[in-house]
């Protein structure tokens, strides 16, 4: 029964999925008809050298980063949501989103690196993301230990997540980053809300690389673990998970995932919290095995649509993209209000 | 010591602490420790140039800050005594959030601007107040569906990220000059502040300041809890409502000229508890207040006085620029709250 359920919901969203992205292919400023996407698809190319370069370079990119984006944020909140054992956990509110932002802020300001050798990369954003979300997330975990009520610990997230942001903007102010024609200010201001149109194709392929074997892998061995570990830390003890291994893993993964995104993207927000639980709730079950794919489809649906909302001419009518902070956030804020009124309702 | 003394002091190092920062508060390197006085006793340097910049430059930034601290830390006090929670202040109940998007809207949409245009200068202050009425109505609304204390503040916060969004819209609409202006009217600083703005500022905290000594009795009622403000004979619902429509109009007063200034509202109150040790509204409200006061003035003064080696950092050869003072308080702020959870949390584990 369950299983049934679980196909027809996979096939709905995978078919919703490919809808979206044929139209996020498709829309823009300089549009593209159905007939040229499936030329391009078939022969390789549009007929047009312009068109078949906007699709190469600008949209394809984009699409895929912002399919891969939504599996790796929404596959980070269902691991730290186990890791909590809290349904509102998630990258972006624990702060751990804001603690990599910083660690990229600090990469690409700190002028000392610079000296000592170290160049400016791709890998070394990858890098600097990691250690901030570490470390980030190092904090969290202590902070948990003794802070146990869902309410709480939530705060002590949005307030790690303010101190980590009160650090880029000093350094982002002081340095000389405003620049003479501030365009370099708005691109990172578009940074640190969450963008998916920067992407490039180096980027998309690098974290392509790391999230889906990640996401595969993570599918694979951990959905028994994680459904013992829901049921408490004995239970899943007497049935033989290795709660401390399991543990470490939960934390290096969902870090590893929220920072090779963001380090690209910027701090996604709000897929980590909505997207497991309206993947429990339509998949009637909170079996990981299930709600896992169903999670990650959903997230990619999710970012797709919300990147769509974003394109000028979708929305706005003026030629500058919005930040995907701003659907995310309004459509997500009060999902995330909803929920936690609802969880404090049955009692959990 | 007793409580007088201690107020005593606190008052003393408040009045003191804004002249300091007159004294040391800028990187002019021509104006000396005499001009100051100078300025002070004779109310004038005998240079022109000097005076200007002692009254257009020094002076509104620290008159500024001692106005936030005077009335956003009290505004937290008052928020905190209304919804028992020491977590509580304008900022974390959503009311500065709220003021600052509507603030933004007007000042950076075009349309809306217009639209303002009939109030004339005071527009912005308007705005302030229709952002102030606005979250205010939305936080009764919140309270009145969840009833634990934390709710609220999560819920508030959650809206906040909401405003938040809905004000990143105006980064796609606006020029690249104006995304600057933005960005810096956000992340609040008081190096905006002119003259002219001072004088508002201090008419709506003067008010402010009149209509909280008349909510100091009904404010220890609270204390005691409803059951006993009733007996009291108070009119509980009146008295809350005025305490947030008091609490929204100092907000929507002062966040419109210099941008989000959050956390003041929990770390002068929460400081002030211990030093006067009693719960007294008629101690605690002008200790919270001298407290917030040195707080910002200090705040300011590190603002302007860090040493950073910023050739090094940066590799920029210029001198350093002021700190925003809303990043300074941001960290201090959210150190401090992530210390009284993990604090709380810890007593509550022991029972």
């Amino acid at each position: 029964m369950k299983l049934k359920r679980f196909l027809t919901l996979s096939i709905i969203l995978s078919i919703l999925l490919a809808i979206s992205s044929i139209y996020s292919i498709t829309l823009g400023t300089i549009p593209i008809k159905n007939k040229e996407l499936t030329n391009y698809l078939l022969k390789g190319t549009t007929g047009n050298k312009i068109k078949d370069k906007i699709i190469f370079k600008l949209r394809l990119p984009r699409t895929i980063g912002a399919i891969v984006t939504g599996i790796a944020i929404s596959l980070a909140g269902i691991l730290m949501q186990g890791y909590f054992r809290n349904p509102l956990a998630d990258p972006y509110l624990m702060g751990v989103a804001s603690g990599a932002s910083l660690g990229v802020v600090l990469y690409i300001f700190t002028y000392m690196l610079f000296k000592l050798g170290i160049p400016h990369n791709i890998y070394g954003f990858i890098i600097s993301a990691y250690i901030g979300a570490f470390i980030t997330m190092f904090v969290v975990i202590n902070i948990a230990r003794v802070v146990k009520q869902v309410s709480t610990l939530l705060i002590c997230g949005l307030m790690i997540g303010a101190i980590a942001s009160g650090f880029s903007t000093i350094i982002i102010y002081l340095g000389d980053y405003i620049g003479e024609e501030n365009s370099n200010l708005s691109s990172f201001l578009m940074w640190e809300m969450g963008s998916v149109n920067n992407l490039t194709w180096d980027m998309v392929v690098i974290m392509t690389l790391i999230i889906i074997p990640l996401s595969i892998l993570t599918h694979i061995f951990l959905s028994k673990k994680l459904d013992a570990n829901l049921l408490g830390e004995k239970y899943a003890i007497s049935v033989g998970v290795d709660i401390k291994s399991l543990r470490i893993w939960l934390i290096i993964l969902s870090c590893v995932l929220t920072a090779t995104v963001v380090a690209f993207t910027g701090p996604i927000a709000f897929v980590g919290i909505t997207c497991p639980i309206v993947a429990r709730m339509i998949c009637g079950t909170s079996k990981h095995i299930y709600v896992i794919p169903i999670t990650m489809l959903l997230g990619a649906v999710f970012l797709v649509i919300a990147d769509i909302l974003t394109r000028p001419g979708v929305l706005i009518s003026s030629t500058n993209p919005l930040p995907l902070l701003c659907p995310l956030s309004i459509i997500g804020a009060p999902i995330a209000i909803l929920i936690y009124l609802k969880i404090r309702k049955m009692g959990i | 010591m007793n409580k007088v003394g201690i107020l005593l002091i606190l008052f003393v190092l408040s009045l003191i602490l804004p002249f300091t920062a007159l004294y040391v508060g800028g990187n002019a390197k021509s104006i000396t420790l005499e001009d100051v006085s100078n300025f002070l006793l004779k109310g004038t340097t005998g240079n022109e140039f000097k005076d200007m910049l002692l009254r257009d430059i020094r002076l509104p930034p620290i008159m500024g800050a001692v106005l936030i601290g005077l009335t956003l830390s009290v505004a937290g006090l008052m928020l905190q005594t209304l919804f028992r929670n020491l977590l509580a202040s304008p900022y974390t109940t959503g009311i500065s959030s709220g003021v600052l998007m509507v603030v933004a809207l007007v000042i950076f949409v075009d349309s809306l601007s217009h639209l303002f245009e009939i109030f004339g200068e005071n527009r912005i202050l308007i705005a302030g107040w229709c952002g102030g009425i606005f979250s205010m109505i939305l936080l009764i609304i919140i309270a009145l569906r969840v009833r634990e204390a934390n709710g609220v503040i999560i819920v508030a916060l959650l809206l906040s990220y909401f405003f938040m969004g809905l004000r990143s819209y105006l980064i796609a609409n606006a020029e690249e000059l104006k995304i600057q202006e933005y960005w810096e009217f956000t992340i609040g600083s008081l190096s905006k502040i002119t003259l002219g703005d001072v004088i508002p500022m201090t008419i709506c905290s003067i008010i402010f300041i009149i209509g909280v000594i008349f909510l100091i009795k009904p404010l220890n009622a609270l204390l005691f809890g409803e059951q006993y403000a009733k007996s009291f004979g108070l009119d509980i619902k009146k008295t809350r409502i005025l305490i947030l429509f008091f609490a929204s109009f100092i907000t929507g007063a002062i966040i419109p000229y210099v941008g989000l200034i959050a956390f003041i509202g929990i770390i002068a109150p929460y400081l002030a508890r211990p030093l006067i040790k009693t719960s007294d509204h008629r101690y605690l409200i002008p200790a919270t207040m001298f407290l917030g006061v040195i707080l910002m003035v200090s705040c300011h003064i590190l603002s302007l006085k860090y040493y950073l080696p910023i050739h090094y950092i940066y590799g920029i050869n210029r001198p350093a620029s002021p700190l925003p003072i809303g990043s300074v308080l941001d960290i201090l702020g959210g150190l401090l709250v992530v210390y009284l959870v993990y604090k709380g949390e810890k007593k509550i584990k022991i029972d």
